[in-house]
């Protein structure tokens, strides 16, 4: 195999194992627990057609993101993240991270959670995204998450995560090992 | 000049998934903290639909 499969390999394996660690962080959570969830439902998958006919069925009120495009996406970036978070069999969030070329810093380029009040995950999509993320950040070796055009209405949401604007006006954190 | 390795791919995953293991259980108590804060705040405060991009 040559060093760039076997570096998308090791990519591919972080991915997951970055989703799986986060699966169990859910599923362990007192504080999801105790808001009534039965955390054992939460999965945390890829982004494959599985989840983008999911999100048609979001509905009018969904953005109208590129989901589709994420396929061709990850083809060109070996390093990006895609994440679907599930309850059950109803898709709650979808995310798409990259480091894109830097070392240092993981952005979250996309992000967006089911645009329905009812749904069992709502209130908590960012942070089960982002706990996803940091995993795969420390495994490629990042040490900060950027959120990449926050909507102005989540700003306070990153805020109260412990995201702070940077004087060039990124909303960053560090990673926490 | 000396032939590179050849590490079957198996061999090779089993490799890359034990060292990802190790990483994330040397986390300490931050790895929840995303959920820990997020779950203190009410399901109000987050935005339905878009939050990034």
């Amino acid at each position: 195999m040559s060093k760039n499969r076997g570096n998308e390999y090791r990519y591919q394996i972080q991915r997951s194992e970055a989703r799986k660690a986060a699966q169990e962080l859910a599923h362990s959570n007192v504080n999801l627990k105790a808001r009534g969830v039965d955390t054992t439902r939460i999965r945390f998958e890829s982004i494959t057609q599985v989840e983008i006919e999911a999100s048609y069925l979001w509905g009018e009120e969904a953005t109208l993101y590129p989901w589709d495009d994420v396929h061709f996406w990850k083809q060109d970036d070996t390093r990006g993240f895609d994440l679907s978070i599930w309850f059950g069999q109803e898709l709650c969030g979808l995310c798409y991270a990259t480091p894109r070329k830097s070392k240092i810093c993981i952005k979250i380029v996309i992000l967006e959670g089911k645009p329905d009040k009812s749904h069992p995950l709502r209130g908590a999509v960012a942070a089960l995204a982002l706990t996803a993320v940091e995993n795969y950040a420390l495994l490629i070796g990042c040490t900060e998450i950027e959120i990449q055009e926050p909507a102005t209405g989540a700003i306070p949401v990153y805020e109260s995560l412990g995201f702070a604007f940077d004087p060039t006006d990124r909303l960053v954190i560090a990673i926490a090992q | 000049m000396q032939k590179p390795k050849h590490e079957p791919k198996p061999l090779m995953a089993a490799r890359f998934q034990a060292e990802a293991r190790a990483v994330l259980a040397q986390r300490s108590g931050n790895a929840s903290r995303f959920l820990d804060v997020a779950l203190t705040k009410g399901r109000d405060i987050e935005p339905l639909g878009r939050l990034a991009g």
